[in-house]
């Protein structure tokens, strides 16, 4: 016992030995790396970690920023709890997730299992499902409100082909919130269609020749096969596309304003409202809080759910 | 190379700093000038918000003319083209004390920066060459919207109200009458009732009498022509939930719901609300002059007071300025440049762009506004019935939250009772 101890010790000692002798090499090359971070670590500190602080420090006080700041403790949080436009807007943004997260995904999946049959062309379709994502989601916010326009917008028209008179999908709020959940859709289905489909590449064909011949169909493939295989990534978009919904602002600003009433304002754009148009900064950062944690509350449930359904390999 | 990496890095290090540090430099420029005497030249920093027609007159005519008026003074304009952009960094410059020396201002944002000391007053300034200004050629009301405790802060430049606009050629067709000048809510309905018609029969409305949108700016002529009124005078409480109020609300939601003879446009996009009143699918419309920039060339149209209520005509009007910063190092020299921009000529100029109201009475009587459309005159007349626009600090909530509920009416989701009831809570949450 004792000699085995010595000679670890001694292994140590050589261990250490050496690592001193590689130590200024090795210091210079820290410092070198260091030196080829600093851009991405300044950026990083002045507009993540510096802002995220700040807005931490500003939900305790009350700001319009133009007299100075008073602090008002757990005050914003506490009218946030009395605000009902708040609870509105709470409740808009899971209705937008729960529909826009399920049927985007399922798409999303469907398409990228076409486009890894390996038909001709796959290239150009992969392109023109991905376009969505590339183009600005301002610009093509105004296509879509062209397309949802009552009177003379391309969805009605086409609508009306089969005798049915459209409603104002913009402008009535039964329809509204379906209108920007449908542009949401169609906007991400490509990003998450192109992991998908990495991920379907990236399955052993054996597996499915195996399969084959023990007779599976193709559905049996899909379930028991390609599911299991891609959960990883399953689970990756999952986590991506609950952050991205719950961070909905672009299509809302641009198609909606929010309107008609409060039928689809969400919660970034209470923040930029409060923040930006009622000057209210310290109850603006309170619900970037309140943001925060349902998204890290959501985030850590899907990590501790992830072990009863993500495989890797 | 190790050598070559560390040079490399070094220098784009280094240039970095140059650059940021030549950067703080340029954004304040008047530090390093010392206060004018005499023949030096001083630098104004003057922040804008108008549309690109506009700022293009400033930067290609209107500056360089004052600057060779006055040799002393460069003006270093910069402008936003969209209104909440611009306040958010007006805001943001004056808390990091970086803000220019005038900036443009309306009443909604007056209340805000006034409280916070942000605006020089220029009583003194006034009262000092008061031969030279004539005073009484501005309208005291729209002196007294730029006042605060006492104190004068802003020579009105601008300023304006809703009045009714309608297609002549419309009414021309179909042989209805042009509005009276003494014509009544029940009038206003009756001639909208006439103008709404489904042309091909197919079931759907092509012509509609009236255009609604969900604006506070919009509802508050009526609301004040049936005597009623959003809060009290301080500012402290809500009074939206009055019966003059209700009774002003339902006429003008009935409008849509009941009458079916106005057009809503909810998200009140101005440019949907142009195009809708230019292709004639709606004949009437309540807008302000500054909105007929739009129109002009591309209709034919003429302008009416608002309908008479109840309590008489109802109105409501905004007024813009241009401010002096508190914080300014050359009070003299941005009161030449406000002195300047509220003067008859500049006035003049800025009109003649199809703008707002100018606010002195002999440019808004001169004959180059009078000319179209035929009652032009009706625009200035307006100011003796408008109400100042209710503008207390937290005026943008007010308004958006008004603007919710407006919708909501129209769309039959809340009645005017439940509508204006959740308002008077909102409101006084809102004011506290």
């Amino acid at each position: 016992m004792n000699i085995h101890s010595a000679e670890l010790e001694g292994q140590v000692h050589v261990a250490e030995k050496k690592k001193i002798r590689k130590s200024k090499r090795e210091r210079q090359e820290i410092l070198y790396a260091y030196l080829f971070l600093m851009p991405s670590l300044i950026g990083f500190m002045l507009f993540i970690i510096i802002p995220t602080v700040g807005s931490f420090v500003l939900s305790f006080v009350e700001w319009d920023l133009l007299t100075a700041p008073k602090f008002v403790g757990l005050g914003n949080f506490e009218s946030l709890a009395k605000d009902d436009v708040f609870a509105t807007i709470l409740k808009n943004t899971f209705v937008f997730s729960i529909f826009t997260i399920p049927i985007g995904m399922a798409i999303s999946f469907l398409i990228a299992v076409l486009l890894n049959q390996g038909l001709k062309g796959t290239n150009i379709y992969r392109t023109i499902f991905f376009l969505p994502v590339m183009a600005s989601a301002a610009g093509s916010a105004v296509v879509w409100k062209w397309i949802f326009e009552k009177d003379f917008g391309l969805l009605n028209y086409l609508l009306s082909f089969f005798g049915i008179v459209g409603p104002g999908w913009l402008t009535s709020s039964e329809w509204s919130m379906t209108s920007v959940i449908i542009m949401s859709i169609w906007k991400y289905i490509g990003f998450d269609m192109v992991i998908f489909l990495a991920a379907l590449q990236g399955v052993p064909k054996d597996l499915y020749e195996a399969a084959e011949i023990d007779g599976a169909k193709a559905w049996h493939k899909i379930r028991h096969i390609t599911l299991p295989m891609i959960s990883y990534s399953t689970f990756f978009v999952l986590i991506m596309a609950i952050i991205r919904s719950f961070q909905i602002f672009d299509q809302m600003y641009i198609l909606t304003k929010g309107g008609p009433g409060y039928s689809t304002q969400v919660l970034v754009y209470y923040i930029y409202t409060n923040a930006f148009e009622f000057f209210k900064l310290g109850y603006a950062s309170s619900v970037a809080w309140v943001l925060f944690v349902i998204i890290l509350v959501i985030t850590l449930i899907q990590m501790k759910l992830q072990k009863k359904w993500v495989f890797y390999r | 190379m190790r050598k070559l990496i560390s040079i490399a890095l070094i220098s784009t290090l280094l240039t970095g700093l140059v650059g940021c540090s030549s950067g703080t430099e340029t954004s304040t420029p008047n530090e390093k000038v010392a206060p004018s005497k005499g023949d030096e030249v001083v630098t104004l920093k003057f922040s804008v918000q108008h549309s690109a027609p506009v700022v293009k007159k400033f930067e290609e005519e209107w500056i360089p003319a004052f600057e060779e008026e006055h040799p002393n003074i460069k003006i270093e304009m910069n402008s936003d083209p969209d209104k909440i952009a611009f306040y958010q960094r007006m805001k943001t410059q004056f808390a990091t004390n970086k803000n220019p020396d005038l900036m443009r201002i309306t009443i909604e944002e007056f209340p805000n920066f006034v409280q916070s000391n942000a605006f020089l007053s220029i009583d003194e300034f006034a009262k000092r060459d008061s031969a030279e200004l004539d005073m009484d050629d501005f309208a005291p009301n729209l002196l007294e919207a730029f006042s605060d405790e006492g104190k004068l802060y802003i020579l009105p430049t601008d300023w304006n109200s809703t009045v009714i606009h309608y297609n002549t050629k419309v009414f021309d067709e179909m042989g209805i009458p042009y509005p009276e000048e003494n014509w009544t809510w029940d009038d206003f309905l009756e001639t909208a009732k006439k103008l709404t018609v489904d042309k091909n029969g197919d079931g759907k409305i092509d012509q509609y009498g009236f255009l609604v949108t969900d604006r506070l700016f919009s509802a508050a002529p009526f609301v004040y022509g049936a005597g009623g009124k959003f809060m009290s005078d301080d500012y402290s409480q809500a009074l939206i939930n009055s019966s003059e109020s209700k009774e002003a609300l339902q006429f003008y939601v009935d409008l849509v719901q009941k009458h079916k003879v106005a057009l809503h446009l909810p998200g009140a996009n101005p440019a949907n609300q142009f195009d809708a009143f230019i292709s004639g699918q709606a004949a009437m419309v309540s807008m302000p002059r500054a909105s007929i920039v739009n129109l002009l060339g591309k209709m034919e149209f003429d302008i009416a007071h608002n309908p008479k209520g109840p309590k008489g005509i109802g109105g409501v009007f905004g007024i813009g300025g241009y401010a002096i910063m508190s914080n300014t190092k050359h009070p003299e020299e941005a009161w030449t440049f406000m002195k300047w921009l509220a003067s008859k000529e500049q006035q003049t100029r800025m009109t003649s762009t199809g703008a707002s109201v100018p606010g002195r009475k002999s440019v808004a009587t001169s004959s180059n506004i009078l000319e179209y459309p035929k009652h032009a005159s009706i625009y200035y007349d307006d100011s003796q019935y408008a109400t100042l626009l209710e503008t207390p600090p937290a005026f943008s909530e007010i308004e958006a939250a008004f603007n919710s509920e407006l919708g909501l009416m129209f769309e039959g989701k809340k009645s005017v009772d439940e509508g204006l009831q959740y308002l008077e809570g909102k409101f006084n949450d809102i004011l506290k």
